[in-house]
C-alpha cells in the first residue's frame, strides 16, 4: 500500500513538472500557444469532472457543459452587474451548477442508455433557451461581454497575461483531480464501480445507489460550473453557443480519445481535441473537416483511447499473460 | 379563419418535414440501436444538393429533388459502411463520437463546397392559390402531398415488401433473424441507406420554402429526437402522429402565443415524458 502511494505521489510530481514547464516550452513557439494551453487546461477540467460521472457510472451525461455554462453565466453576471469579486462569484457558479444538477438528477436518475442520454440533452437544450430567451438578463444569443479582469490582493489578471491565467487554471486542474481522486478511492468510488456492473446487485447489497449518483452529479457539476467561471473571466464574454450541443460532444470526445474511467485519459483528450485543429491550421478551409475525420478514425482505431491503446500496447510488448489480464 | 387556415397550413408542411426526418431517424435506430446525431446534418445535405442542382445545373426541381435523394441514400450507405459499421461491437459511447465527427465533417464539407452563406432557392411553384380569405402556395402543397405520398409509400414497404417485414424482423430480434437466415448487416446497410435518403428528401423538399444555413441541421437534429422519444422508440406510426402534431402546435403556439418559448417547452416535455413515461406515448416496451 505504500509503495502504491509512493508511486502515486511520484505520478503527481510528474505530472506538476509538466505543468510547470508546459507554458514555457509552448512559450518559446509564441504566445499564442500559451493561450491555446490555458484552454486545454480549463477544458481538463471540464472533461475530468464529466469522467467522474461518465467513465466510472458508465452512463452517457449530454448534460454536462450546462453545468459549464451556468457557472460562467453566473461568474459573469455577478461580476457585471453587482460587481461581486471573482473568487466569490466562482463558488457561486459552482453551487448554482449543484443545485440544478439536483434537477437534473431528478429527472434522469431511474434511466438509463439511451433514454439518459437523450434527458440529459433534453436539459442542455432547455438551459440553453433560459439562457438565449432571458435577454435581458444574459444578453440573449449575442451573450455577455466586458467582464472585468480578477485581481487578488493587487495583482491583476490581465487577460494578456497568459502565463498567469495558464498558473490559475493548473491550481484548479490540479483541484479537480484530487477532489475527484477522493471521490473514487473512498466508499463512494467503490460504490461507483459497483453500481456500473451491476446495478441491482448493487442495491441488494445496501448500497444506496441514488444517493451516490446524486452525490457524483453534484460534485461533478460543481467542478464544471468552476471551470466555467474561470473561462468567462479569462475570455472576457460568453455566448449561448458556448454551452450548447458541439462543445458537449467535444468534451465527451476528449473523455473518450484520451480513454474513459481513467484519471490522465481526458486529460490527454483535451490536448488531443484542442490542439489537433491547431495543427491542422495549415491546411487551411480544410482544417475542421480533417479535424472532423480523425475523430472519427481515433475512434474506430482506439475505441478505448489513448489510454486504452497504451494498455494494449504494454500488453503485447511484455506479452507476459493474456491482453485480458493486463487490462483489468 | 383566414389566418388561423394559414398557421394550420404552415404547420403541416413543417410537420410534413419532421414527419418525414424523424421517421428516418427512427428506422436507424430500431434497426441499428444507434443515434445519429448527425440526422439533422443529412437533412441539411438533402436541401442543399437540391440546390446546387436546381440553382447551377439544370433548373428542373424534380430533378433537384430525384438528385438528393440518390446523394442522400449514397452518403447514408458510406456512412454505414465505414464510419458505424466498424464500432459495432464497442461500447455505446463511441457512436456519439462517430456522430460527432460525421456533424463537424458535413457542415464543413457544405461550407467548404457550398460557400457559409445563406442561400435560397427560387420555387419551382410560386403560384398563390386563393380559397376566401386562405392563401396558399402551389409549393407548399406540393410538400404536404409527396409528403404524405411518401409516408404511405413507407408504410406499405414495412408491411407488404419481403425486404420491409426482414427489415422489422431485424428490429424486432437481430439474433433470431439473422438465423432465419436475414444478412444482418445488409439490413444495416438499408436501414442507413434509407434512413439518410428519407432525411435527404425532407431536406430537399422543403429547401424552395426556408433559407439554408450550413447549421440549419441541429435544431432538426433536436426536434427528431423529441418526436421519436415522444412517439415511442422505433415507432413509426407514433413518429407521424407526434411529427405532424409538433408541426402544428409550434406553428399555432409561435403564431398565436410566443415564439421564443415554444422550443424551450418542447424540450421540457421531453424531460417530463422521459421522466413519467420513458416508452413515449405509442411506444411498447
Amino acid at each position: 500500500m505504500r509503495s502504491f502511494m509512493r508511486k502515486k505521489g511520484f505520478k503527481y510530481l510528474i505530472g506538476i513538472a509538466v505543468g510547470v514547464a508546459a507554458p514555457f516550452l509552448l512559450g518559446l513557439a509564441g504566445t499564442y500557444w500559451v493561450h491555446i494551453l490555458v484552454i486545454v487546461v480549463i477544458f481538463a477540467n471540464v472533461a475530468v469532472s464529466l469522467n467522474l460521472i461518465m467513465g466510472y457510472t458508465g452512463q452517457i451525461n449530454l448534460g454536462h457543459i450546462a453545468f459549464f455554462g451556468i457557472g460562467a453565466y453566473t461568474t459573469a453576471l455577478l461580476m457585471l452587474r453587482l460587481d461581486v469579486s471573482f473568487w466569490v462569484t466562482l463558488v457561486a457558479g459552482g453551487m448554482l451548477a449543484v443545485i440544478l444538477s439536483f434537477i437534473l438528477g431528478y429527472i434522469s436518475l431511474g434511466l438509463r442508455g439511451i433514454y439518459f442520454a437523450l434527458a440529459t440533452f433534453a436539459f442542455l437544450m432547455v438551459v440553453g433557451f433560459l439562457l438565449i430567451n432571458f435577454d435581458t438578463f444574459t444578453g440573449g444569443a449575442r451573450g455577455l461581454f466586458g467582464i472585468p479582469h480578477p485581481s487578488i490582493g493587487g495583482f491583476v489578471f490581465e487577460p494578456t497575461n497568459r502565463l498567469a491565467w495558464f498558473y490559475l487554471a493548473f491550481v484548479f486542474l490540479l483541484f479537480t483531480i484530487f477532489i475527484v481522486d477522493r471521490v473514487l478511492n473512498s466508499r463512494v468510488g467503490r460504490a461507483f464501480i459497483a453500481i456500473r456492473e451491476d446495478e441491482e446487485l448493487a442495491k441488494s447489497t445496501g448500497i444506496n445507489t441514488t444517493m451516490y449518483k446524486v452525490l457524483s452529479f453534484g460534485v461533478s457539476a460543481f467542478l464544471a460550473g468552476v471551470a466555467g467561471g474561470i473561462y468567462v473571466a479569462y475570455m472576457g464574454a460568453i455566448t449561448p453557443a458556448d454551452c450548447a450541443i458541439l462543445p458537449t460532444l467535444l468534451v465527451i470526445a476528449m473523455c473518450a480519445i484520451g480513454g474513459m474511467g481513467t484519471m490522465l485519459g481526458p486529460i490527454l483528450g483535451a490536448v488531443v481535441v484542442q490542439l489537433l485543429p491547431e495543427l491542422l491550421r495549415p491546411i487551411r478551409e480544410y482544417y475542421y473537416f480533417t479535424f472532423g475525420f480523425m475523430i472519427v478514425l481515433i475512434t474506430i482505431f482506439a475505441p478505448e483511447g489513448i489510454m486504452g491503446a497504451i494498455t494494449s500496447l504494454q500488453a503485447r510488448l511484455t506479452a507476459r499473460g493474456s491482453k485480458e489480464d493486463v487490462r483489468v | 379563419m383566414g389566418l388561423f387556415g394559414i398557421y394550420l397550413a404552415n404547420g403541416i408542411v413543417v410537420g410534413s418535414a419532421y414527419v418525414l426526418a424523424a421517421i428516418g431517424l427512427t428506422i436507424i435506430f430500431s434497426i441499428m440501436r444507434i443515434v445519429n446525431f448527425a440526422h439533422g446534418e443529412c437533412y441539411m445535405m438533402g436541401a442543399y444538393m437540391a440546390w446546387l442542382v436546381v440553382t447551377r445545373l439544370v433548373s428542373n426541381f424534380w430533378l433537384g429533388l430525384f438528385l438528393a435523394v440518390l446523394g442522400g441514400a449514397l452518403m447514408g450507405y458510406l456512412i454505414e459502411r465505414f464510419a458505424f459499421r466498424p464500432i459495432y461491437k464497442t461500447p455505446g459511447l463511441s457512436q456519439f463520437i462517430i456522430s460527432l465527427g460525421l456533424v463537424i465533417m458535413l457542415q464543413e464539407l457544405s461550407i467548404i463546397s457550398f460557400t457559409g452563406l445563406t442561400q435560397t432557392m427560387p420555387s419551382a411553384y410560386p403560384t398563390v392559390r386563393r380559397i376566401g380569405n386562405f392563401v396558399i402556395t402551389d409549393q407548399r402543397i406540393l410538400v404536404v402531398g409527396m409528403a404524405a405520398v411518401l409516408v404511405v409509400a413507407i408504410l406499405l414497404f414495412f408491411k407488404r415488401t419481403k425486404t420491409g417485414k426482414a427489415m422489422r424482423a431485424t428490429a424486432q430480434n437481430k439474433l433470431a433473424s439473422s438465423m432465419m437466415g436475414i444478412n444482418a448487416s445488409r439490413m444495416a446497410s438499408l436501414a442507413f441507406l434509407g434512413g439518410v435518403g428519407i432525411a435527404a428528401v425532407a431536406g430537399a423538399l422543403l429547401a424552395p420554402i426556408f433559407a439554408l444555413t450550413p447549421t440549419m441541421g441541429g435544431r432538426l437534429t433536436g426536434l427528431c429526437f423529441i418526436i421519436i422519444v415522444i412517439g415511442g422508440m422505433g415507432s413509426i406510426g407514433g413518429a407521424i402522429i407526434v411529427g405532424y402534431t409538433l408541426g402544428i402546435t409550434e406553428s399555432l403556439f409561435s403564431a398565436y402565443v410566443s415564439t421564443k418559448w415554444s422550443f424551450m417547452l418542447v424540450f421540457l416535455m421531453l424531460m417530463l415524458i422521459l421522466k413519467f413515461r420513458p416508452r413515449g406515448l405509442f411506444g411498447r416496451d
